[in-house]
């Protein structure tokens, strides 16, 4: 399986090892998601070197290489594709069988200073027997090694944090699913890491405390910390990072800004733009004029058209031109599939995970 | 708030050495033992006896205060001349089998809800290793069953040391020594059996039967080797009569009951050696369960 290493620089789709740090993501396609804040850190911050793990004969992950920055990264694969292993090896919590990791600087050979700066939440639930959500994440800060008084003032400000504090003190047993996903991030931020590890974070989130998540994970990716983030969910993806790595088999199959990774798959599988207008017909015989479009086709109602291309820059610019010609009417400009789902699809040739 | 003042800023605060981390979760764990009202009603259960040994060893040294009650007990008189190995060697033998019945309790509700509830990844992404996570929940017993053998033991030679005075102490100088050693190695033995029964065993009913299983039975099975093989080192099952040899040993006080079989016990130095295989062997069946992740097999 070739692996599609994208994003501005080409090389990285030779095979060459990615050592470009990806600061510029969180202020990539989308500033908003930056507001206008600049990463503090300009060095990689999770390095992947060759890394490779197998548990015994299973092989877990690949011969990874991999660097993760600033902001917001995704994982996607479906189960059992090494999502959760890499997540694991990041978060120190698993030695590679080859290879080495490192986290700011640091290698799980240092776990006093590494476990200081990860905020790691597991995707199952994971707490000890009988504990109220405040005691929860005070014995984990605890377990830090903070003091009494600060270990309250950062509990008490992580459960605000994540909107827990009427049922802070209720048994986590008695928690719905999403309470206990708030809760266990609660626990993950409590002690201020710089990495965030968090595997499948937003399971069982209602629509509102999921935004309200996403809006929080915003905020971290925006004071320049680092959130790897593990999903299985596409359409939760494309919305939360900036950045994502596809993981199928053991491997990284691709890794980049999902537009870039789209633009790379370009010459196999054209682009896709729907275009709403008033005379699709006459957008059509244009567009056919072009070398780069491979095929144009009719939406049913005659108020649009479909067009697949090579090269999207320049049939955004040639849509420019018939726009200011003024002689089609152009009320709308959809991209078809250069979301995370549709690259899922072309480059693991499998139903997407967690697509209905 | 001004851009610059938005980027990330750790906790900068001091924090404790990691060595010591695993305090924090005996005391959580000690805090959850005494939630529990059977385990409270057990271990106050546990601390009965103390009362009664200290009340015979005041009453033992103030045979005068017998007598103005109007009670003359022979017992009592003979108690007084024999305050030596033989009183404290029962009270170590009374607090031992106590001790036992708690960690059989308490023991298999210590790992199993951490690896069934997935807590365990939690644990260890903090500075804190598979060893301090095993020397907290070790913390946990060893300071519940100290508090029940050894440490009334050494207050009760304290009290006998005082009343007697006059060089009681040095004359009997094995004693604390007997009480400490013996009770340290009952102790190691039982957490790290009763640990790792809890790590391989999650439910807890099970877990409590098992500990009884190996203490209990494997002295029948030991029996039945010896008597089928007409051998003595069938006792190297015999995890409670090792103890006992032990026991006898560090008091000086002679085999007080009956022997095991004709062939005599073990000798001492194998006592000592098996108890600490199968405290080795309870430590690394415990390690081996202690993980961040589940092994894929």
């Amino acid at each position: 399986m070739s692996r599609a290493v994208l994003g501005a620089d080409s090389k990285r789709a030779e095979g060459v090892v990615n050592t470009t740090p990806v600061a510029s993501a969180v202020l990539g396609a989308d500033s908003k998601r930056a507001e206008g804040v600049v990463p503090t850190t300009p060095v990689a911050s999770i390095v992947f070197r060759d890394v490779s793990k197998f548990y015994g004969e299973v092989l877990g992950v690949n011969r990874i290489d991999l660097t993760i920055g600033p902001g917001i990264t995704a994982l996607v694969g479906p189960n059992g594709s090494g999502k959760s292993t890499l997540m694991n090896l990041a978060a120190g919590l698993l030695r590679p069988t080859e290879g080495a990791i490192e986290v700011l600087g640091l290698t799980p050979d240092q776990p006093d200073q590494l476990f200081r700066r990860i905020g790691y939440c597991t995707q199952y639930e994971s707490f000890p027997r009988g504990m109220t959500g405040w005691d929860f994440v005070h014995l984990y800060l605890r377990l830090h090694g903070m003091p009494r008084g600060d270990a309250e003032r950062l509990a008490r400000r992580a459960i605000e944090r994540v909107g827990m504090v009427e049922a802070a003190t209720r048994r986590v047993g008695a928690y719905s699913k999403g309470m206990k996903q708030r809760i266990k991030l609660a626990q993950a931020i409590a002690h201020d890491p710089q990495v965030l590890v968090l595997d499948e974070p937003l399971n069982g989130l209602d629509p509102l405390a999921r935004a309200e998540t996403v809006e929080l994970f915003r905020a971290f990716a925006a004071e320049g910390r680092v959130l790897l983030v593990s999903s299985h969910v596409l359409h939760e993806v494309d919305e939360l990072a900036d950045r994502v790595v596809l993981v199928h088999g053991g491997y990284v199959v691709a890794e980049g800004a999902v537009e870039g990774v789209r633009d790379e798959l370009a010459a196999e599988r054209p682009l896709q733009v729907f275009v709403r207008c008033d005379q699709p017909s006459l957008l059509a015989a244009r567009v056919f004029s072009e070398d780069h479009v491979v095929e144009a086709r009719l939406d049913g109602d005659r108020r649009g058209l479909l067009v697949r291309t090579e090269n999207a820059e320049r049939f955004y610019l040639l849509l420019n031109r018939v726009a200011g010609e003024g002689v089609v009417d152009i009320e709308a400009v959809l991209p078809a599939d250069d979301d995370v789902q549709s690259v899922y699809q072309y480059l693991i040739g499998a139903v997407a995970p967690g697509s209905s | 708030m001004p851009v610059h003042d938005r980027r990330y800023r750790g906790f900068t605060g001091e924090r404790r050495s990691p060595r010591g981390l695993f305090w924090t979760l005996a005391r959580y764990g000690l805090a959850e033992v005494f939630s529990k009202r059977l385990l409270l009603v057990l271990f106050v259960i546990a601390c009965l006896p103390v009362v009664i040994y200290a009340t015979l060893i005041y009453l033992a040294n103030n045979l005068d205060v017998l007598a103005l009650l109007g009670i003359q007990n022979a017992d009592m008189n003979k108690l007084a001349t024999n305050l030596s190995g033989t009183l404290f060697f029962w009270f170590v033998v009374g607090q031992a089998n106590l001790a036992f019945l708690f960690a059989s309790f308490a023991g298999p509700s210590l790992v199993a809800p951490d690896l069934t509830h997935g807590a365990m990844p939690l644990y260890l992404s903090r500075p804190l290793t598979r060893c301090d996570y095993i020397l907290g929940k070790l913390a946990i017993l060893g300071t519940l069953l100290s508090a029940i053998t050894w440490v009334p033991g050494l207050l009760l030679v304290g009290l006998q040391s005082a009343l007697a005075g006059g060089g009681w102490l040095v004359e009997h100088a094995r004693i604390p020594i007997g009480i400490l050693l013996g009770s340290l190695a009952w102790i190691v033995l039982l957490s790290l059996s009763a640990l790792a029964i809890s790590a391989w065993i999650r439910w807890r009913p099970l877990a409590t039967g098992a500990l009884f299983v190996i203490f209990v039975l494997g002295g029948a099975f030991g029996t039945a080797i010896n008597q089928t093989l007409d051998t003595r080192w069938g006792q190297l099952l015999m995890l409670t009569e090792q103890m006992r040899t032990i026991w006898f040993d560090l008091f000086g006080v002679g085999r007080i009951f009956g022997q095991m079989n004709d062939k005599g016990d073990l000798p001492v130095a194998a006592c000592w050696i098996a108890i600490a295989a199968f405290s080795a062997l309870a430590a690394l069946l415990l390690h081996r369960r202690i993980r961040a992740h589940e092994v894929v097999s």
